[in-house]
């Protein structure tokens, strides 16, 4: 898809993507603005952090354009806030002359995109479908996730230690020997397991419990 | 022998006495003749013949004794007959030689008289008073002066005592006179005597004894001489010489009158009083001139000779006490018909204070001359009554004249530069106005093409000098103005060192400040393209995006001109400016410096301020300085918000106050004295001399530029900035 486009409302939500924009320099902010109006792209504007920070966030698929050096709290500061509350906005950062360090910095943090200014309107319209799409993702997989966990929460605490054995690669006698159980009983804990997270084999066991974040280190 | 009183008169009329003569010599003869009496009655002749001395000239004395000669011998003969002999002839002969001798002594007698009488008439027609006494002072003769003026006739003065009836009074004790009298057998002295009226005469008396044929005294001529209106006169001219004496002795100078050959003649009592010897006075007083001062003393007077003998000197005299004192010797020859110079004299007056205070004077003059040669300060004065200029030695030598040339306000502005001359016109028109208070600059063109800075300072006085004087001070600030013109110079040209390697620093925060403006044009044009290449469905949004692309290029084009400004080296140029339009142009270059330092800033601005008198590089170049010093203060700063603040505010009527307030390290209270010392910094990097900078700028804005710790954290750093309207007043 490209920018040139109205903006897509497929997929599998149907929520009108948003981009917001962080921007102190207000004839900036205008013209990004304008930007973003002329491809039909939802966009908000805040002038500083502060305004973005005590804003509610839509629950629509969005983007963070932010310059990185803002009054008060910047563009950095705003990524960090964002990650403490466990949200996972993508952000571009706009970086203007000289800021090396501080992108090196933003990178580092997970931004997903840095354009200088000025830059080219389709490498910001690019890098903002980009990161709407990327966002959708993210949501799905949230969603996802949540899924995958109430599966999880639904098992019993034996399942979950098998669950967890199992993903690690341990083989059944294994499993036994370790939780002192017997074979047939880690098997039947395992059946269960399989059905109760709608398991079609193991590499997909596996995968859920990545997603899940389980396994030896993560307890 | 002394005349008698009725020699000088005839007592009884001629005629009577001749009658009575006549009837005695009838009577004689008719006894003689007829009475038988043997005695000699022919001798009674003799009483006629001395009656008829007295009526009677010489010749008529001798036609009676002849007549009576010839009635005896008639008598003889008709009584005896021719007879020569018996007592009757005898007796004849008696009675003739009686009668002969009678005549003849009588005839002489009458000769003397005449003499005498004569000279007795000389004696009245003298007007002097002369009677004569004897030698118990009883008067015996009293001429007509006498009568005239004593008023006694003589027959009532003659025979009292002379001194009772004229109360003499006599110079010296009578005895005295009398004894010079008989010694030298004459005696002059001054008497008083009164007059019958009561009134009282002085008389020049002569006194001359006269003396018996045996020597002995027998009477004394008294000769008097009224000399009472002389004495008078005497008395008066004597009143004014006292008068003039006691004034000649009050005034306060001493006096002197000298003959020609330098003998002291008078000297009066001042001389004394002050302390001078009047022996050593009289006996030569040039011995008391100091050696010093007496040859030129002597030139004086010998110079003026000729002239009359007039002369000043000031001379030392020596006091007995033997102390030198300054005197004023003023001398006046008199002359007589010939010039020749017959006295002269002198006044001395005591100048020594005044020798003092002119020596102090000379003393404090040279001084004043001394320091105003040195501190290049010359005094002009300006009499407004008289429209007179004065000035000193050194006023001429700063306006480039000879001392000696007498000052006009035309010389003065002469030298003024053109572009000063109104305002120095308008000066010298105060001065002349009577404006005391002054304080002006102005160059003067010297004729070698040089320029002088001039500083005229005049002060007004509670009670204008005498004449109603104006007096100003001239200060030549030549060489102050060049130091200081060379020392603005130098602070110039380190502030714009120190301002561009700021902006070196501030690269990035320039950089930034003008791409911002850039990337909205950029954006805003690329927004235009697309909505063109769309088919301008909407005109509207183009419209906007071109006007964005304008306002930020222009934007763009603002803050290269304030960046090239604050480069550009060049001359301080002071404005009138609104310090809030600083603050806010400042405020973009150091923002993206603040962001980096994660400084949050807030302005706290004063909506309306009096304009103030500066230079806008150098003001904004101050307040760049403070904010990165708040910055750097604050770079530590993790516990608490990096706050900056900057307030403007009005302060009284005439001040502008900027504090720039961080929440930084603050200052350590004993290192605030040296803050603004050059090359004192307390940061590693730091060359020291942005402060110290700072603050000479904004002095020479006629500021203050202070720094302060907060109640709270960190430092406050203010300047305070004089109105413009305050300025120019």
């Amino acid at each position: 898809m490209t920018a040139r486009q109205p903006t897509p409302k497929g997929g599998a939500d149907s929520e009108e993507p948003i981009v917001l924009i962080v921007e102190d320099d207000s004839e900036f902010r205008e013209a990004l603005k304008r930007l973003f109006r002329t491809v039909g792209v939802r966009a908000e504007a805040f002038g500083s952090a502060g305004e973005l920070l005590q804003t509610k966030l839509p629950d629509v698929p969005s983007c963070l354009v932010l310059d990185i050096r803002l009054p008060g709290q910047s563009g950095l500061d705003i990524q960090s806030e964002l990650a403490k509350t466990g949200i996972y906005i993508p952000i571009i950062f706009m970086t203007g002359h000289g800021d090396i360090p501080m992108t090196v910095k933003a990178m580092k943090a997970g931004a997903v995109d840095f354009l200088a200014k000025p830059f080219r309107d389709q490498d910001m319209l690019d890098a903002v479908v980009a990161a709407i799409g990327r966002d959708r993702r993210r949501r799905e997989h949230e969603r996802e996730v949540s899924a995958l966990k109430g599966r999880f929460e639904s098992l019993s605490p034996r399942e979950r230690e098998i669950m967890e054995l199992v993903t690690a690669g341990l083989m059944n006698k294994q499993i036994a020997a370790e939780l002192g159980l017997s074979e047939i009983t880690v098997k039947i804990h395992r059946g269960n397991v399989m059905k109760k997270m709608v398991a079609k084999s193991l590499a997909d066991l596996v995968k859920m419990a990545e997603s899940l974040e389980l396994g030896p280190g993560k307890r | 022998m002394i005349p008698k009183a009725f020699l000088e008169r005839e007592s009884i009329s001629s005629p009577v006495l001749l009658a009575i003569a006549a009837l005695l010599a009838t009577t004689i003869f008719v006894v003689d003749t007829l009475s038988p009496l043997g005695m000699a009655v022919a001798v009674l002749y003799v009483i006629v013949v001395l009656l008829s001395t007295n009526v009677l000239q010489w010749r008529g004395v001798l036609f009676v004794s002849l007549g009576c000669v010839a009635l005896t011998l008639s008598s003889y003969l008709l009584a005896h007959g021719v007879s020569y002999t018996g007592a009757h002839f005898v007796r004849l002969l008696v009675s003739l030689s009686a009668i002969a001798i009678t005549a003849f002594l009588a005839l002489r007698n009458q000769a003397a008289l005449t003499v005498l009488s004569e000279q007795a008439r000389l004696l009245d027609l003298t007007h002097d008073m002369i009677f004569v006494r004897d030698m118990h002072d009883v008067i015996t003769y009293w001429n007509r002066g006498a009568e005239a003026l004593y008023g006694w006739h003589g027959d009532e003065a003659i025979g009292k005592v002379a001194h009772q009836l004229l109360q003499t009074r006599f110079p010296t004790r009578l005895e005295e006179i009398t004894a010079e009298l008989f010694r030298l057998g004459r005696w002059e002295g001054e008497l008083t005597h009164v007059k019958r009226d009561g009134q009282r005469l002085v008389v020049e008396s002569r006194w001359a004894l006269e003396r018996d044929e045996r020597g002995r005294p027998a009477a004394v001529l008294e000769t008097n001489t009224d000399i009472t209106g002389r004495k008078r006169a005497e008395e008066k001219l004597r009143q004014a010489e006292r008068e003039l004496r006691t004034t000649i002795d009050r005034i306060p100078a001493m006096v002197t009158s000298t003959q020609p050959d330098g003998t002291v003649d008078f000297i009066n009592a001042r001389w004394v009083e002050q302390g001078f010897s009047e022996v050593q006075l009289r006996s030569d007083w040039t011995a008391l001139v100091h050696p010093d001062d007496l040859p030129e003393m002597r030139e004086m007077r010998d110079k003026s000779l000729p002239t009359g003998g007039s002369y000043e000197a000031e001379v030392r005299l020596r006091r007995i006490d033997g102390e030198y004192r300054w005197f004023l010797i003023r001398a006046v020859g008199l002359r007589d018909e010939a010039g020749n110079v017959v006295k002269r004299y002198a006044t001395a007056t005591d100048i020594e204070d005044r020798k003092r205070a002119e020596a102090s004077l000379r003393r404090s003059e040279a001084l004043f001359a001394q320091t105003q040669r040195l501190s290049h300060t010359g005094s002009v004065g300006f009499n407004r009554s008289t429209g007179g200029m004065f000035w000193s030695a050194e006023s001429a030598r700063i306006f480039g004249y000879d001392p000696s040339i007498k000052p006009t306000p035309d010389l003065v502005l002469e030298r003024i530069h053109p572009d000063d001359l109104a305002l120095a016109r308008r000066s010298v028109e105060l001065m002349t106005l009577g404006e005391y208070d002054s304080d002006h600059e102005y160059r003067l063109l010297m004729p070698d093409g040089s320029l002088k800075y001039v500083r005229a300072v005049a002060h007004a006085v509670p009670e204008p000098l005498e004449g109603r004087e104006v007096l100003r001070a001239l200060i030549d600030v030549t060489a102050a103005k060049r130091a200081e013109t060379a020392l603005r110079e130098a602070q110039a040209d380190l502030a714009h060192i120190t301002r561009v390697t700021t902006l070196g620093e501030f690269t990035a925060s320039i950089a930034h400040e003008v791409n911002q403006p850039l990337a909205a044009i950029v954006t805003n044009g690329e927004v235009c393209l697309r909505l063109l290449d769309h088919g301008l469905r909407d005109i509207e949004e183009v419209r906007e995006g071109i006007g964005a692309m304008i306002s930020n290029g222009r934007r763009a084009s603002e803050i290269i001109r304030r960046v090239r400004a604050l480069s550009k080296k060049s001359e301080p140029e002071m404005l009138p400016l609104d310090i809030n339009d600083i603050i806010n142009e400042t405020i973009p270059l150091v923002q993206w410096e603040m962001l980096s330092h994660r400084v949050s800033h807030r302005l706290e601005l004063a909506p309306t301020l009096p304009a103030v008198l500066g230079d806008r590089v150098q003001l904004q170049q101050v307040l760049i300085n403070l904010v990165v010093n708040s910055m750097e203060a604050m770079g530590s700063v993790a516990d608490r918000p990096r706050e900056l603040v900057i307030r403007s505010r009005q302060e009284g009527t005439s001040h502008v106050v900027v504090a720039v307030e961080d929440s930084g390290v603050g200052i350590d209270p004993e290192k605030v004295p040296h803050l603004f010392d050059a090359f004192f910094t307390t940061k590693p990097e730091g060359m020291g001399m942005g402060l110290s900078i700072c603050r000479s700028i904004i002095e020479n804005h006629g500021g203050v530029l202070r720094a302060s710790v907060n109640a709270g954290p960190g430092a406050t750093f203010q300047f305070t900035l004089q109105s413009h309207r305050e300025v120019r007043s």
